[in-house]
């Protein structure tokens, strides 16, 4: 039995029913064929459910980790900073220490804390991607990234889960090309067709990158779960650029 | 002694106003009124011809940028009201937006900065003689952005550091003090670093910071 031209089962039987009832091999084989091919669908059907059930506990997953290391950071960076500085004003108040120096110190350990929770805020949403696009939000990332970065992207807006999960990608990648890549430079490309925005990063690096390693499975689901697909092409001593196609509508 | 600046002020967040408004007015300016939202500030300006208009980027309603295009808009129908513009991030493609059409009288500074008065002071100070203020934080970034070989790779460090005070906004005379050099010495370090970037020189300090900018923000590698 057949399908598409591709043999996909055998029905075994007795020779002579052939002769004896013409129609009936042909008639089983047909409900045969029907069955089978209900079967695979239904195989299909568990595999996509399987993966997406598997991915959306890994996006629960990231979203823990990600919570938990956003109050790991403001544990134990602008909370623990403005708490000391209490404790520190109260002692002055008991010592009498000098207020010049102290209001100085005070200031100091503020402009830290300051920028401390600045750096959260913005990781978590840069107000630029909202306002501007996409574009622009590349742009700003490039010019704050430790290589250089090229952007070929225009001003154009885009659905703001889509421009979201782009720049997320974006960022994520320069990430990885920085701490694993040991690349020179790295260039952002943002095109589309009008139903698809196709957004690749690449770097002239190490290449060899795993598409099995957490943090590009992460993307891949990043990605899916706003229906696109991640590809990942990174020959040994090549580079590497991975590719996302998000469809717009 | 000469009338005090008056400063009208906007800002929606009112514990972060009134503070600003009270260190304004401790180191001698006039705080002459104050702001939650774009329409009430300028409403401000037409009563009260402040000298300069300090600016939140953040406002009501939709706390995206109304700020900074109230601050466009205040630009063009006051052309000689100085404008502060205060941040929350720093983004050079809001600071090129801002000195786009005409970059005299206007300073585009990360919020922190009110932190230190004399450094607030010295910015007011400057906006309303029409001076330009970038933030030093946005010209490291530009300065320090990687680059592939570029001719900034020619800049000798007082160079570099001279290149980082223009795009601040600051004069040769400016400069010469900050450095302690002679304002001839500076002028040929200027002279030097516009042959070396290739840019058109222009004596006018405000123009000079959006040719620098434009470059540091345009370069490619």
């Amino acid at each position: 039995m057949e399908r598409d031209g591709e043999l996909i089962a055998v029905l075994v039987h007795d020779p002579g029913l052939g002769d004896e009832s013409p129609g009936l091999v042909e008639a089983v084989g047909s409900v045969a064929t029907l069955a089978l091919e209900n079967e695979r669908l239904s195989a299909q059907v568990r595999a996509q459910l399987e993966e997406v059930r598997a991915s959306r506990g890994r996006i629960v997953e990231a979203t823990d980790s990600e919570r938990k290391r956003i109050e790991r950071d403001l544990h134990d960076g602008a909370q623990q900073r403005l708490l000391a500085l209490a404790v520190r004003l109260q002692t002055a108040r008991v010592t009498g220490e000098g207020a010049g120096h102290l209001l100085d110190q005070a200031t100091d350990e503020l402009q830290i804390a300051v920028t401390e929770v600045r750096d959260i805020a913005r990781g978590l949403h840069p107000t630029i991607l909202s306002e501007l696009g996409l574009g622009p939000a590349l742009e700003a990332l490039a010019e704050r990234a430790a290589i250089p970065v090229r952007v070929h992207a225009t001003e154009r807006r885009y659905p703001t889960r889509i421009e979201s999960a782009a720049y997320f990608v974006a960022a994520e990648a320069l990430t990885n090309i920085v701490r694993h890549a040991a690349a020179t430079a790295a260039d952002i490309t943002v095109t589309s067709d009008g139903d698809n925005l196709v957004i690749a990063i690449a770097d002239d690096g190490a290449g060899g990158a795993d598409a099995k390693g957490s943090g590009l499975r992460g993307l891949m689901d990043r990605v899916a779960a706003v229906g696109g697909i991640l590809t990942v092409d990174s020959p040994l001593g090549r580079g590497t650029q991975l590719t996302a196609t998000m469809p717009l509508r | 002694m000469t009338e005090p600046i008056r400063i009208v002020l906007a800002e929606d967040a009112v514990l972060f106003r009134e503070a600003i408004a009270g260190s304004l007015g401790a180191a001698g300016f006039d705080v002459v009124g104050q702001a939650a939202d774009p329409d009430t500030l300028a409403r401000l300006v037409e009563a009260e011809h402040p000298d300069v208009a300090i600016v939140d980027v953040r406002m009501p309603p939709t706390y995206r940028t109304e700020g900074l295009e109230a601050a466009q808009r205040l630009r063009r129908q006051h052309p000689g009201l100085g404008i502060l513009v205060l941040s929350q991030y720093l983004e050079t493609r809001y600071a090129a937006d801002l000195l786009r059409d005409n970059a005299a009288g206007i300073g585009y500074l990360l919020k922190d900065r009110v932190m230190r008065v004399a450094d607030l002071a010295d910015a007011v100070r400057r906006v309303a003689a029409g001076a330009t203020v970038i933030d030093p934080e946005l010209v490291a970034r530009l300065l320090g952005r990687p680059r592939a070989h570029t001719p900034l790779d020619e800049l000798t460090a007082r160079e570099r550091e001279i290149l980082g005070l223009m795009a601040e906004g600051r004069s040769n005379r400016g400069i010469a003090e900050h450095l302690v050099l002679d304002p001839k010495t500076v002028e040929g370090h200027v002279t030097q670093i516009f042959a070396k970037l290739g840019l058109e020189p222009t004596s006018e300090v405000h123009r000079r910071v959006v040719a620098v900018i434009t470059y540091l923000r345009s370069e490619r590698d």
